[in-house]
């Protein structure tokens, strides 16, 4: 395992926290939020899966779910199967005799590969009879998953099972705003209506520009406004 | 706590991502003036020494207000896991859960890899307690299974041996396989009963092996009184363990210690075994599983509800079993979704309205799943027959009874009304679709291999 190996191309992103989630009160998520809250200030052995579309939030989800219970101080392991997948099964090994919670993010990820599906297939029993917290998300339904391996497939489906529902415009820009407001700064209706004409719509697209923003606007001590929007990402 | 601290303060200056991964996993504890930080593995280990070691020691040195607080990045298990008094598999024979050894080296591997610690002393039954006889639900398609298995638990090594439980994924044959062991140890609490999983089995030979104790790793399994291996599928392919569990096998039958076994298949079409082993499968009794029918599945609901001192009504569990049909597992996941929720609004009664609303998310995605062409679809492929077949107007047995088969589904799976339903089929009328509701009904009762078929069916559109 070379160092180089080990470098990985993350970017830096803040605030995955649940506060930081925008979640309407009347809106698709809001029993999902509150279900994953309970999950993690609960310490009895259980088992989540949420899924939905590409970028629609569960790697938020998931690591606020994570720091949440980091809080508590008991070490937990987040695992991005996207980014990991590349150095082998051997990411999972000891994972289940050393974290209170663990976190498999796109599971989709390793379907279809056999090694795979059986490494997880033992993670999932390991955490069932240790008795410890897992949390998974996949992009498909879990219970329409095509595993190579039927026993990993009941699996996936064997605790509670919740749609992350993307959001829609209206709310990603009551998102944005929420997001600017926390950060101490306003956003303007012509600066979010460029915003959505002029770039990827998905929530963690936008919100991956409102940090450039806000970080440029920081360092050069300016408002956001389109042209100054233009300079920093045209 | 310090490394408390030091994670907080390393919080706004690496992104969550990274944090999550790699720091938070470690578990830090503070011996005087050495702060041990445990990766879980060697992955682990070697990423935060290469990326992260340097910044954590600045953190801890900045937070110490100097204090020369040595920092020790090692592999091995924390002690916090004993809030909820797990079984112990893991820690029993391969993971280094004894303290770390502290040394003068910093950033050391003291146990790069895991030592197997397998001996006379060691024996860990790997059983869960909460897996009993009591709270198995049985029911037609399990009596058999239980009755021998409760036989077992009472004379083991003496009734049948090697008791052979085979069945498709999810269905109890682990929380049966449990149960016995269980049983076995009330009766007497001094037997030694080992479970595990078969790919445990294979990896603790291979670590045996590379450890040179393999012959601790022998005498651990062959002088057990009751081995109990699960989804021995999982042996396909692995020659060497499965020669190694031949031999066991063999011991622990001469000694007349018991042995269970779980698969998903008979022993005669379990892949990857040898033809010896498998002859001697058969010595004992095997016996099938079958997945729950609609009351036992409403027994389930029940009584899992029961052990959260709720009650769950008729209508609802009966809503429940017939929408999620697949396997016990598929049943356990709507229900704990249902739990979350009377949780969540702080409720104590659970009504149809409410379950209806719960899992409103699933049964939408599985009201989009079965769609009379989907039915349609799936039916012509079990039969080998083409999906226009079904809308024609061929009468003979190997078209017809498809047909009825395939129209008695989308009553039962979807809300569409007999006069829709009979328009999705070459527009027949709605009696002909009633006619076949009650003929298919009928000859599930009598025909075995129909009835089979139908569950199949079933099971494949609502999974």
């Amino acid at each position: 395992m070379s160092n180089q190996q080990l470098t990985l191309n993350v970017q830096i992103r803040d605030g995955y926290r649940f506060a930081s989630y925008y979640v309407d009160a009347t809106g698709d998520n809001h029993e999902l939020v509150g279900a994953l809250k309970l999950f993690t200030q609960s310490t009895e052995a259980q088992q989540n899966i949420i899924w939905g579309e590409s970028k629609s939030g569960k790697s938020h989800l998931l690591q606020a779910c994570c720091a949440e219970v980091a809080n508590h101080k008991y070490p937990v392991s987040y695992i991005p199967l996207k980014q990991l997948k590349v150095y082998g099964t051997e990411i999972f090994s000891g994972i289940t005799s050393h974290s209170n919670f663990i976190a498999i993010d796109d599971v989709d990820e390793i379907v279809g590969d056999k090694e795979w599906e059986t490494a997880l297939f033992n993670l999932i029993n390991n955490t069932r009879q240790r008795g410890q917290r897992l949390i998974m998300s996949s992009q498909e339904n879990p219970r329409y998953i095509k595993c190579i391996l039927p026993d990993l497939a009941s699996r996936l489906i064997w605790g509670g099972s919740y749609q992350v529902h993307a959001l829609s415009d209206e709310d990603k820009l009551k998102a944005l705003q929420a997001r600017a407001e926390q950060r101490g700064f306003e956003l303007s209706d012509r600066v979010l209506e460029y915003l959505f004409r002029r770039y990827p719509r998905d929530i963690e697209s936008l919100m991956e520009i409102l940090n450039t923003l806000d970080e440029q606007s920081l360092i050069q001590k300016t408002v956001i406004t389109v042209p100054f929007i233009k300079q920093v990402l045209d | 706590m310090l490394w408390q601290q030091c994670l907080n303060k390393l919080e706004s200056k690496l992104s969550d991502q990274e944090i999550n991964t790699w720091l938070r996993t470690l578990h830090g504890t503070q011996h005087d003036d050495v702060l041990v930080l445990l990766a879980p593995n060697t992955f682990v280990f070697q990423y935060v020494k290469d990326q992260h070691l340097e910044t954590i020691k600045d953190e801890v040195k900045k937070i110490s207000n100097g204090n020369n607080i040595q920092v020790i990045l090692q592999i091995g298990a924390g002690d916090t896991l004993s809030y909820s008094e797990p079984v112990p598999a893991e820690a029993s024979i391969t993971a280094p859960s004894a303290p770390p050894v502290l040394n003068n080296n910093t950033q050391n591997v003291s146990n790069p890899q895991p030592q197997p610690i397998i001996n006379q002393k060691s024996f860990t039954n790997n059983l869960n307690p909460t897996m009993t006889f009591d709270n198995f639900v049985e029911g037609k398609s399990n009596r058999l299974a239980v009755a021998s298995a409760k036989q077992v638990g009472d004379n083991p090594g003496q009734s049948y041996n090697p008791l052979f439980i085979y069945g498709g994924v999810g269905l109890g044959k682990t929380h049966l396989m449990h149960a016995v062991g269980n049983q076995i140890r009330e009766n007497n609490p001094n037997a030694k009963v080992v479970y595990l999983h078969s790919e445990r089995f294979v990896n603790d030979m291979i670590t045996a092996l590379r450890t040179n104790s393999i012959d601790q790793f022998k005498l651990y399994y062959r002088t057990v009184d009751a081995l109990l291996i699960d989804d021995i599928q999982f042996f396909a392919g692995k020659k060497s363990s499965v020669e190694e569990f031949f031999h066991t096998f063999n011991a622990l039958l001469e000694g007349q210690k018991q042995i269970i076994l779980t698969s998903d298949k008979y022993p005669r079409d379990v892949e990857g075994i040898d033809d010896r082993l498998r002859s001697r499968l058969n010595w004992g009794l095997t016996v099938e599983i079958e997945p729950p029918e609609l009351e036992t599945r409403v027994a389930i609901l029940t009584k899992k509800v029961e052990e959260f001192h709720l009650d769950l009504p008729k209508d609802a569990a009966f809503f429940i079993a017939k929408r999620f049909r697949s396997n016990v597992r598929d049943l356990e996941g709507a229900l704990q979704r249902v739990l979350a929720s009377l949780r969540l609004h702080q409720r104590t009664d659970i009504t149809l309205d409410f379950v209806h609303d719960a899992l409103r998310d699933q049964l939408a995605s599985q009201d989009k799943m079965v769609t009379v062409d989907n039915i349609k679809k799936t039916v012509a492929q079990h039969y080998n027959i083409k999906t226009s077949d079904l809308d024609s107007k061929r009468r003979t047995r190997s078209i017809a009874r498809p047909r009825q088969v395939a129209m008695s589904l989308s009553k039962e799976l979807t809300n569409h009304s007999l006069p829709e339903i009979g328009t999705f089929f070459g527009n027949r009328d709605h009696t002909t679709v009633l006619h076949a509701c009650k003929k298919i009904k009928e000859l599930r009762t009598e025909d075995t291999t129909l009835d089979e078929s139908y569950r199949i069916l079933e099971r494949t559109l609502t999974r």
